[in-house]
């Protein structure tokens, strides 16, 4: 068997960078994304950093800065940064199926089997192709372990002279510990806030200073988890690559209210979106839900703050929208409490099973007559959203009320995901 | 430029096709989801991560075959030669030329790959 040899692709202010695919003149100019909801920075182009804009910064907050340097803010399109990160998985697959994808803007490859001579070229020749053919700037890793790749990202993102790429794979150690001594220890993959101050307390404060750590002190303060890392950073490979496709265990589809409101209508309304949306991604993945939990909760920022948790079990596993639909919103007109402000609302599917598994299941009572017509007409359903563009087609509860959506007034279009929303390209001076 | 003859003769096809050929790649997997045994994706889109689709805006390009309304499909995995169309962004837009006419240095978006032209107002 190869070393083990791991690469971290990591997109830079991922969020901001989607943006600027469709709009380059945007590059160099402070950018935030704020979340759709309540506004604040969910991510921050570098020049926006710069201006000290920090992470979760409420844009009402900082209105006054945003202004002054021309702040541009864009609320979340997630339908566009969804298809770009399934562009950069796609690409990266291509280059090796080992590969883990480990949130929506990092992905660990596993380098050992690809022949590989020169780590710091081919990292060069994959960051420009992803610039290239996609679109965003990214920042990669390369070391024999996860964590060192993980860190070697970090420091190619934060060090300029590094143009984007870190490899630490078969070099001395005069040359890795630099890097290591330049990573504060909080900044270290498996290092949270509860680990910090412990190592802090014991005069560990970089990564340079945890990879010096005795193995048997590191097992003793923090189990087997620090033995790893401490072996991690010393470049022995303990955390392999994690391929399992992880079958969903659950949806969950939530929103706030555009405002608070004890209108039962509007609740109602958005609980039967939130349900369709659930169920249609249930249908996706082909699944079932033998459970669902409503939950509606008052502005916890507020005194007072409620919380009311509605458990559903179904006695046939099911992704119907009417039927779960049906019942939830029977109960909650059971117990819905008129007094009180509603400021969000949570809709979570839960217990899952594969469709496929549902006529084997002999334990369970199954109406396999009505189970075929329900997923006859859900089909269409389905078939109709695809075509027509989600939102076209749904349950009557669903437009009771539209006043639960959240306001995205400064969304950007949906370039990618929406023939409504194509960019635009005017046809230049014809020079025949 | 790959232009479509036979799709542009073809209203029907382009119709049904145009509004569900192009699925989230998520959901690739299910490669009959636009009901037809050919697949407009796999003729028109070679690299589907490079991949973006353009609305074109203008009519003084009739005489080339290019109108109003037609979707561009970039490709920008593809690297142009002289006569190829591509996207370049001006100042505050993105414009359609052809390599040759751009100026030096000049950076291009993205090469187009093909356009398809609807002949119906239900396929635009």
């Amino acid at each position: 068997m190869n070393q083990p040899m791991f690469a971290l692709i990591d997109c830079n202010n991922f969020f901001v960078s989607c943006e600027r695919i469709f709009r380059p003149d945007l590059n160099g100019h402070p950018v935030v994304v704020l979340s759709s909801n309540d506004g604040c920075a969910v991510a921050r182009s570098n020049e926006a950093k710069a201006l000290g804009i920090p992470m979760g910064a409420p844009a009402f907050k900082y209105r006054e800065l945003f202004k002054r340097h021309q702040v541009v803010q864009f609320s979340a399109n997630f339908e566009l940064y969804g298809d770009i990160s399934d562009r950069l998985v796609r690409l990266l697959t291509g280059i090796t199926p080992r590969i883990e994808l480990y949130s929506v803007d990092e992905s660990f490859l596993d380098l050992s089997e690809l022949g590989i001579t020169d780590y710091r070229a081919w990292g060069d020749a994959i960051r420009q192709r992803i610039w290239r053919e996609v679109g965003v700037p990214v920042s990669i890793g390369i070391a024999p372990t996860k964590t060192l790749a993980k860190l070697a990202s970090e420091r190619a993102k934060k060090d300029r002279g590094l143009q984007g790429v870190l490899n630490l794979s078969k070099l001395p150690d005069w040359l890795i510990d630099p890097q290591l001594e330049a990573t504060p220890i909080q900044d270290i993959w498996g290092v949270g806030w509860r680990l910090t101050p412990q190592l802090r307390a014991i005069g560990i404060h970089t990564a340079l200073d945890l990879k010096h750590m005795s193995r048997s002190h590191a097992s003793q303060l923090m189990g087997v988890h620090g033995r790893q890392m401490v072996c991690e950073l010393n470049g022995i490979s303990c955390l392999p690559l994690e391929r399992e496709h992880k079958v969903r265990q659950s949806v969950m589809h939530g929103r706030m209210f555009g405002e608070d409101t004890s209108d039962f209508s509007v609740v109602e309304s958005a609980i039967a979106s939130l349900t369709a949306r659930s169920t249609q991604a249930l249908r996706r993945d082909g699944l079932l839900a033998r459970r669902a939990c409503v939950s509606l909760s008052s502005n916890r920022h507020k005194p007072g703050y409620q919380r009311r948790d509605l458990w559903f079990t179904f006695n046939t596993p099911t992704a119907d929208t009417g039927l779960i639909t049906a019942q939830i919103i029977a109960e909650l007109d059971k117990s819905f409490n008129r007094s009180q402000q509603y400021h969000r609302a949570n809709v979570l599917l839960l217990d899952l099973v594969p469709q496929d598994s549902l006529q084997a299941d002999l334990l369970g009572y199954v109406d396999i007559e009505q189970d075929n017509r329900s997923q006859r007409r859900l089909a269409a359903v389905d078939h109709i959203a695809h075509r027509y563009g989600k939102g076209r087609i749904g349950y009557a509860a669903e437009k009771l009320s539209q006043a639960w959506q959240p306001k995205r007034q400064l969304r950007s279009p949906r370039y990618t995901t929406s023939w409504d929303d194509l960019p635009q390209a005017q046809l230049g001076p014809t020079n025949l | 430029m790959t232009t479509l003859e036979p799709i542009a003769n073809a209203p029907e096809t382009t119709g049904v096709s145009i509004h569900s050929g192009f699925p989230n790649p998520a959901a690739e997997n299910h490669s009959r989801k636009s009901g037809l045994a050919l697949d407009l994706n796999q003729l028109l889109v070679q690299h589907p991560s490079s991949t973006y689709m353009f609305r074109i805006r203008g009519h003084h390009w009739a005489d080339q075959g290019i109108f109003d309304n037609d979707i561009a499909i970039i490709d920008r995995a593809l690297s142009a030669s002289p006569h190829d169309l591509v996207i370049t962004w001006q100042e505050e837009a993105f414009e359609i030329h052809r390599r040759k006419d751009l100026i030096g240095q000049q950076s291009t978006w993205g090469v187009i790959s093909a356009i398809i032209h609807p002949r119906t107002k239900s396929a635009s």
